[in-house]
């Protein structure tokens, strides 16, 4: 029943009526939603909708009330973070995700921790297993900080790069953990147009690539609808719409949501 | 029977004190997120103050009592306002260390100045016994108790009657809320440091007038009542109140019919044990705050 | 090779030859001294420094290591290259019970429950008379073939280099990025498959270990051991050690650690001025300079564990 290698015909994360209950106030009520593999879907929605809160759960950060959570076919609602982490789904941060003191080329080499665990006896007494996985990861590291263009600031400590750097190194950081499915709340907050525009583009380089498939909250609508190739809508804690980008954006309801009923 | 009600009154006699002190401790908690390590040594210097009042100078007990809150305040609000100001908004770390520091320098300068030996707080009333029933009580308990329960009421109605103790519970909530709406947030840490301070030392002073003050006992006293304030939940003010009684009421028992070497052990026994259970302490989640 | 592992051969080295040269048993006294507490304060620095989490109660394991030590070697005739090991393997079991329940707290929590534990053991020590002799203390621990100044010195620079290259190790291996990681912040930890509280409780461990191994060298040396060794005055020198060198780096400890037993040997006759100092130097670095000495060397700053091995420019080069 459970699948390890998903054709491309089987979805990759699968939320079922996830359902989040804070103390009496329904936060999230029966999300539903599909995450193939090589699509990149937005999930958007006006402030308070739930969008981080269907993060929190998927990722076991905060567990729903209701409904389930299928990763590679195998239920992961129950799970603690890091365990969903090791199976290959990770995700980013609302509030910027790095460790601040850090340097970009630590911060992305922490990134690797799942491939580099080792033994006690590896750890205290490193053989050549330990020495080469130590290498591998060196490798790793400088190869991801120079896809995303960060090679020029490898050495500067997290908390000196500009915001645009930031939203990077947070990429980077989660893919060194080396993910199938990547999750990313808020990547684009604080980059200009100009700059959204061409995180987009990287985004856009990585599926297929370093990940299979990609779910991004976002509010910056030109980088969602330049980006994603499918949109799920949040309103008030319950799917609105969902479909292409210009479905979605033509969509009479979601108009209202954003604007108001006045203005649609 | 008779003798459990003996050890009761006992426990809640020295429960009484726990309390008193741990308001002070767990109000400097709730408020300043600061755990305030030299909270004992706050108590010691009550102490060792009011023997100086009142065996030292000759004066009234109730003059000293008042004496005592005086330059214990002033005292904490000197302290928060040029120090612990320094370290606020960078989290409960430098607030520990800081505070540990200032303890083990409290504590030696006292013994460099008045050493190591007891000092008898001259108390309000002769010594003496009354029989209530079938216990025993004696006079200056009787009257120490009498004056902390006073003091427990009055810092109550403080916080919940007057403008200072509204300001202190609008901090408590929000403090970004309440600098917003004109409150003077580092005046009302200042003033909370100040009180805490003082309802240590008051503790320490009516204690002392019963046993005695020394100037190494404070960082026993800091830990039960940081136990006191973990049986009650940090930063609640009938969790303190409760905590100290149970605490005091626990080792009396313990120490009456069990053990008396290893009455202090209990605290820290249940302080793991409700740690594990219960991290919110017992009183925590339905209780109001401070 | 990054460059505090240099610092870190160079100091041993020198160590090594230390008695060589020196032969006035005062001093060596002192150099003893100043390496036993080396071993505390980087076994301390792993808690406070890499799991981020404030302990008091490291003397508990001092404590366990002196008392497994002493009674091992007093009651069960064990030899003391066989004590001093043990001690360290009972204190690590020690701390993995320990541990098991105070890292799931955190701030002020950990900090009472790890100063509790500490408490209960030296209540137990001086009340459970039949193995601890109570409030006398074990006296008279046999000192097997360490029979001079020169021999104690060897001993306890191995357990040091022991306990450097432990730590050495654990800093820079992926254990130890993890562990940085948890300090820095639990969340991004978790979500690249960090467990956090796996990975608080080997740095836990080992640091508890660590300590036990001193605990057992310092039962040997001094031929004693009573509840006292609970006591919160050693924990105060520990902490302040770890703190004035610089907490999270690997050659702060020794350095605070040298620092702090010279001024407390020469305060030794006033003890209370020696602690009230004590109290103004922690005051002062936690507000003037809360990364510690090591923090003022900018050159140093290289060697900061987590700023580290740059990966050397050729490899980026072939990427």
């Amino acid at each position: 029943m459970s699948q390890t290698h998903p054709t491309p015909a089987t979805p990759l994360l699968e939320a079922d009526n996830l359902t989040m209950v804070f103390g009496g106030l329904i936060a999230v009520r029966d999300f539903s939603f599909r995450l193939m593999p090589g699509e990149i879907v937005g999930l958007i929605g006006p402030n308070g909708a739930g969008k981080t809160t269907c993060f929190n759960m998927i990722t076991g950060f905060c567990p729903a009330s209701a409904g389930t959570v299928r990763f590679k076919g195998a239920d992961i609602t129950r799970r603690r973070p890091f365990e969903i982490a090791r199976l290959g789904l990770v995700r980013s941060f609302q509030k910027t995700s790095v460790m601040k003191k850090l340097t970009v080329f630590e911060n992305v080499r922490t990134g690797h921790y799942m491939q580099g665990r080792q033994s006690l006896l590896g750890t205290f007494l490193p053989g050549a297993r330990t020495r080469a996985s130590e290498a591998r990861i060196a490798e790793s590291t400088a190869q991801i900080v120079e896809t995303l263009g960060l090679s020029h600031r490898a050495d500067a400590p997290a908390h000196l790069l500009s915001c645009g750097e930031l939203r990077l190194l947070e990429v980077a950081v989660a893919l060194a953990a080396k993910p199938e499915a990547l999750l990313l709340d808020e990547p684009a907050a604080g980059l200009n147009s100009h700059e959204a525009h061409l995180f987009g583009e990287t985004l856009k380089q990585l599926v297929g690539r370093a990940v299979t498939a990609l779910l991004l909250v976002e509010h910056n609508m030109s980088l969602v609808m330049n980006t994603c190739d499918r949109v799920v809508v949040l309103n008030f804690g319950q799917k609105l719409a969902e479909g292409r980008p210009e479905e979605v954006r033509a969509n009479r309801e979601v108009q209202e949501a954003y604007l108001g009923k006045a203005a649609a | 029977m008779d003798l459990f009600l003996q050890f009761l009154t006992n426990g809640l006699i020295n429960g009484a004190f726990y309390a008193l002190s741990a308001l002070g401790l767990t109000l400097i908690f709730g408020l300043m997120r600061v755990v305030n390590f030299a909270h004992g040594e706050m108590y010691m210097l009550g102490g060792v103050l009011g023997w100086f009042f009142t065996t030292h100078l000759g004066l009234n007990f109730f003059l000293s009592v008042a004496l005592v809150a005086a330059v214990m305040a002033a005292f904490g609000l000197l302290i928060d306002r040029f120090l612990i100001e320094r370290l606020r908004g960078e989290g409960e770390e430098p607030g520990i260390l800081f505070t540990i520091g200032l303890s083990i320098f409290l504590a030696n300068v006292t013994l460099l100045v008045v050493g190591p030996a007891p000092l008898k707080v001259a108390g309000a009333v002769p010594e003496g016994a009354l029989f209530i029933g079938p216990i025993i009580v004696t006079k200056l308990r009787l009257m120490a108790v009498a004056v902390g329960i006073a003091l427990m009421i009055a810092t109550h109605a403080l916080i919940r009657h007057t403008r200072l103790g509204q300001a202190m519970r609008a901090t408590f909530q929000d403090p970004m809320a309440a600098s917003l709406s004109g409150i003077r947030v580092a005046r009302v840490h200042a003033a909370t440091f100040a009180l805490g301070c003082t309802l240590a030392a008051l503790s320490g002073m009516l204690l002392a007038s019963i046993y005695s003050a020394q100037a190494s006992v404070g960082g026993l006293v800091s830990l039960k009542s940081f136990v006191v304030v973990i049986l009650g939940g940090m930063g609640s003010f009938p969790g303190a109140v409760v905590g100290g009684l149970l605490l005091g009421v626990a080792e009396s028992l313990w120490g009456g019919y069990v053990a008396t070497g290893m009455v202090d052990v209990i605290g820290f026994v249940l302080v793991i044990l409700i740690l594990l259970f219960r991290p919110q302490g017992l009183f925590s989640s339905s209780s109001e705050r401070a | 090779m990054p460059s505090d592992s240099r610092i870190l051969l160079t100091l041993l080295a020198a160590a090594a030859l230390f008695p060589l040269a020196v032969h006035d048993p005062y001093v060596l006294h002192i150099a003893i001294l100043v390496l036993f507490y080396v071993v505390l304060a980087s076994s301390l620095n792993l808690i406070v420094g890499y799991v981020g989490e404030f302990s008091l109660g490291h003397t508990a394991f001092l404590g366990v290591g002196a008392y497994a030590a002493a009674l091992l070697a007093q009651k069960a005739g064990w030899p003391v290259w066989a004590t001093i090991p043990a001690a360290g393997a009972l204190a690590a079991v020690a701390g993995g019970f320990i541990g098991a329940i105070t890292l799931r707290l955190k701030g002020p929590y950990f900090v009472i429950v790890t100063l509790s534990f500490a408490e209960v053991l030296r209540l137990v020590a001086n009340n459970w008379i039949a193995v601890t002799n109570g409030p006398m203390g074990l006296a008279g621990i046999p000192q097997g073939f360490l029979q001079d100044k020169r021999l104690f010195f060897y001993a306890v620079l191995a357990v040091a280099a022991v306990t450097l290259y432990l730590c050495y190790r654990f800093v820079h291996s992926n254990a130890g990025r993890g562990a940085v990681a948890v300090r820095e912040s639990r969340f991004v930890a978790q979500s690249i498959g960090i467990n956090p509280f796996g990975s608080a409780m080997l740095a836990f461990v080992l640091g508890a270990g660590l300590a036990g191994l001193a605990g057992g060298f310092y039962a040997h040396y001094i031929t004693f051991v009573g509840p006292d060794i609970f006591q919160f005055s050693f924990m105060a020198s520990m902490i302040i050690m770890v703190l004035i060198g610089g907490k999270g780096t690997l050659i702060g400890p020794i350095i605070g650690a040298a620092i702090v037993t010279l001024l407390e040997e020469y305060l030794r006759d006033m003890q209370e001025l020696r602690l009230t100092l004590f109290g103004l130097i922690v005051m002062a670095v936690v507000l003037f300079l809360p990364n510690g000495i090591i923090s003022l060397a900018p050159k140093l700053k290289r060697l900061r564990p987590h700023a580290p091995a740059r990966p050397v420019s050729a490899d980026r080069g072939v990427l």
